[in-house]
Parts: C-alpha cells; structure tokens; sequence
C-alpha cells in the first residue's frame, strides 16, 4: 500500500501538494486526474523516491520511498532514456538492476508493439520512444507501476496501443497501477479508483464505478464539474 | 533471484565509460598522429617531439576533470538523471562507476603516452645521452628515478581523484539549488579546493610544499619520494571524505 499523509510540497512559490492525504490500496489500477500543476507528476516523484516531502511524509509498504525502489516501476511523462542505446541496451541495462525483469514478457510485448531491438532510441519516432518506455517499465513483475502521462503527445493509434498492453498484462490483485494522465476518455474503462486533484489537494476521489452511477457522469464530466465548483 | 552489484556497476561503468568516447579518442588519435611523425621523421627533429608529448600529457590529465563536469551534468541536461536515480542503487555505487571511468580515462591515456615516449626513446633520443642505455635498461640502473617517477604519477592520480571528488561534490551541491545551479557549483568548487588547500599547508602538506618537492625533483629522491606520499595521502584523505559527502547528498537531498 502506498501511504501519503499530509504531504505538503512547495517550489518557490508555488504549492504543489498541500496536506495532502491518501491511500493507493493494492491490486487496482488507480487514475491520478487534474489539470497543469495539480500535483500529479510531483506525487509520482514522491512515490519514485526522486524527491521528498516538506511535511508529512510518504510509505511505500511501510518504508521510505527511497528504500522500496526496486518495488517500483516509474514511467516519467520526459524521455528519459539515453539516446544512444539501442532498445536491446536499454533491456539489458534494466535486466541488470531488477530481479524482477521477465524475460518472456519482454519479449512478448517487444513483438505486440511490433518494436525492434536494434531501433536507436535516439533515432526513433515520439510515439515509438512511448512504447519503448512502456515496454521497458512493464516488463518488470513490480508490485507499483507509475505511469506518469504515458500518452502525453501520442498519436490514437499508439495511445490504443498502450492501453491495451496494460489491459493485457495487468496482474489484478497482484499489481498496483498508478496513471497520472490528461487523456481521461482513453483511460476511463481502465481505472478502478480514482483521484482527481487541484492545486495539490484532493477534489473528488473514489471508486471510478460508483462514481459514475452515484453522479450518472462520465470521469471527464465529473471532472470539469468538480472543478468548476473549485474554480467557483 | 537478486543481481549482483558488480554487475550492477559493471552496467553503470560502460554506460558511463561510452559517454566519455570522445575525449578518449582525442588523445589516441593525439598520440597516433605524434608517433607517426617521430616514427616517419628524421632522426633530428626527434627532440622536438617531446614537446607535443608534454602537452598531450597535460591534456590527458585535464580531460577527466572536464568529464567529471560533463559525466554529472550531462545526466540533468538530458532527463537522463530519472532513469539514474530510479535505479535500486546508492549514491556511492553512482558516483563510483564516474570516479572509475575518470581514473580508467587517466590511466589509459597516461599510459598511451608513455608508452610512445618510450618508443620515441628507444628508437630516436636514446642515441643522445651519454653513456647510452638502451630502453628499460636506463630506469633498470637508476632505481631511485624509478621510484620518484612512480611516486609522481600516483601524485598525479591521487590529485586528479581529489579534483574529480571536488566537482562531483560542487555539482551535487549545486543542484540542491534549482535557480543558481551553475553559480553554486562554481562557487563551490572554488571553495572546496582553497579550504582544501589552507587544511592541506596547515598540515604541512599542501600545494606550496608540492611545488616546492617538484622543483627539487634532481635532489634527495628518497626524501622527495616520502614527501610526495604523504602529501598524496593527505589529498587521498581529501577525496574520500568529499566522495562520502557527495554520495550522502546525493542519496538524501537530491531532489528533481
């Protein structure tokens, strides 16, 4: 379980996260939804261990978030891949540091996303690099995925492409899904529970499900709602 | 099934080594053209190649400093820094595979070097010292040069381990600040290396006495060699403790 208890987060002037508390329960896929500078890509990097809380603070399975890194896996929403690998490098790098790299499943997904080891990263299309990253995340048996925008500037083709390798190897009851994304409508039928968040505070949260029979909205809906009443 | 660390680093010593290909290839390709031209020119113009050897030297112990800015800084300018950090690995483990690519680096450039210095001696210059000794059999006879040359080159190692420990430190400690990064690492650097130096002439030990054994390199050579390791030692101290301090930045500070 991941634990953020009233997390409060500044840069400069800005707060990202304000006394923010939540629990991301295990074996769901749960959505992270908001606008630009809700606070959805700092609360992945507090969860990823690459920054820290100013107060409060944040478990991973009762341990720091720097102390549970090889239980997560982080996809960041920039590439962050060194641009001279090859994607059989890449895989070769991740293989080294994680005992729960799958083999099979690498390679597997390498041919349902019909990508190539030899491909240069560097030298690849926007939306091939996506699929990169993702193949190289999910390849791993890691009980926490963080998927920070994985459709960001991706075209519908490969934005489907990625949702149904998540659809395809998600291990429910086994595997936590975090998604942090603006592309509510692709991920709608995906998520289990969701949060949506506004200047680094919890606007509406819950079970995607009820949520959409309770407010009979659809998550895009409830979200312009919620925040227009925030806004309001 | 877990994975070792050394192949963990092994990992991060070849990624970091290919970051580094072009400096490398600087000074091969220096000291192929310099071996070509005393190989392929005449016996008189043979002293003169001395010259573009002491400046390829020089350059083969500047270069890692200049990777050590390019190796840390290189990973923010390019985001590569969340794949780093990620990793189940510590700060020391991190900036260890750098530190091993920089010595690496050093070594072999170094080494390079001699390496053709030799050939230039005993194919061209070894015709002008008086009485002639051919190859090795000069250093072979002169054990005390031995020594001394040795005790300078790791001199030379353990101050450039100092100076690559300095700007990882300066850099790391740069980056705590999101604003000033570059102003912070410079001053940094700066600071660390002239508080360094008053902690090192306190002690007796520092850059002037260094100068001073240097210029006296001809004199006593046994009395050179003991100086020469402790100050060496003082500087080895010097670098581990700022590695440590980096490392500990880096594993509870470093934030993105």
């Amino acid at each position: 379980m991941i634990e953020f208890d009233h997390v409060g987060k500044r840069f400069g002037s800005v707060q990202a996260l304000d006394q923010l508390s939540l629990q991301f329960g295990p074996g769901k896929i749960i959505g992270l939804f908001g606008p630009n500078g809700a606070g959805k890509s700092t609360a992945m990097k507090m969860i990823a261990g690459l920054n820290q809380p100013d107060s409060g603070h944040v478990l991973v399975d009762g341990q720091k978030p720097r102390q549970s890194r090889d239980k997560i896996a982080f996809l960041p929403e920039i590439d962050y891949l060194y641009g001279w690998w090859t994607l059989k490098q890449a895989a070769d790098f991740m293989r080294s540091f994680y005992a729960d790299w799958d083999d099979n499943k690498y390679t597997e997904l390498l041919g349902f996303l019909n990508l190539r080891e030899d491909m240069k990263i560097g030298k690849i299309s926007k939306g091939q690099r996506a699929k990169c990253k993702l193949l190289l995340t999910v390849s791993r048996r890691a009980p926490y995925l963080l998927l920070d925008e994985p459709l960001s500037g991706i075209d519908i083709l490969t934005r489907e492409e990625i949702i149904n390798t998540l659809i395809r190897d998600f291990r429910e009851g086994e595997q936590t899904i975090i998604i942090s994304t603006h592309e509510i409508n692709d991920v709608e039928s995906l998520v289990d529970e969701v949060f949506f968040i506004d200047q680094g505070r919890i606007v509406v949260s819950g079970s995607a499900e009820e949520l959409r029979i309770t407010q009979g909205l659809s998550l895009v809906e409830i979200m312009k709602e919620a925040f227009r009443n925030v806004q309001q | 099934m877990s994975n070792s660390k050394l192949k963990m680093f092994t990992k991060l010593y070849l990624k970091d080594l290919h970051e580094v290909t072009a400096e490398i290839l600087i000074v091969v390709i220096g000291v192929a053209l310099v071996t070509a031209g005393f190989l392929l020119g005449s016996e008189q113009n043979a002293p003169l190649m001395i010259l573009p050897l002491v400046l390829l030297l020089g350059l083969a112990g500047l270069l890692p400093l200049i990777s050590s800015f390019k190796l840390l800084s290189r990973e923010w300018s390019q985001n590569t820094v969340y794949l780093v950090m990620s990793l189940p690995v510590s700060g020391a483990m991190i900036l260890g595979a750098k530190m091993a690519v920089l010595l690496t680096q050093y070594i072999g450039g170094t080494l390079l070097i001699t390496l053709s210095s030799y050939l230039l001696y005993v194919t061209k210059l070894s015709q002008y010292l008086t009485p002639q000794q051919p190859g090795l059999m000069m250093l072979y006879n002169n054990p005390q040069l031995l020594q001394s040359l040795l005790a300078f080159y790791l001199s030379g190692l353990v101050f450039l381990a100092f100076l690559c420990c300095t700007s990882f430190f300066s850099q790391i400690a740069g980056k705590l600040s999101a604003r000033f990064s570059g102003l912070v690492t410079a001053a940094t650097f700066v600071i660390t290396l002239i508080l360094s130096g008053k902690i090192l002439d306190a002690l007796g030990t520092g850059s002037n006495e260094l100068y001073h054994m240097m210029i006296q390199i001809s004199g006593d050579a046994a009395n050179y060699i003991s100086n020469m390791n402790m100050s060496s030692l003082s500087y080895f101290v010097l670098a581990v403790i700022l590695f440590i301090l980096a490392a500990v930045i880096y594993d509870r500070k470093l934030e993105l």
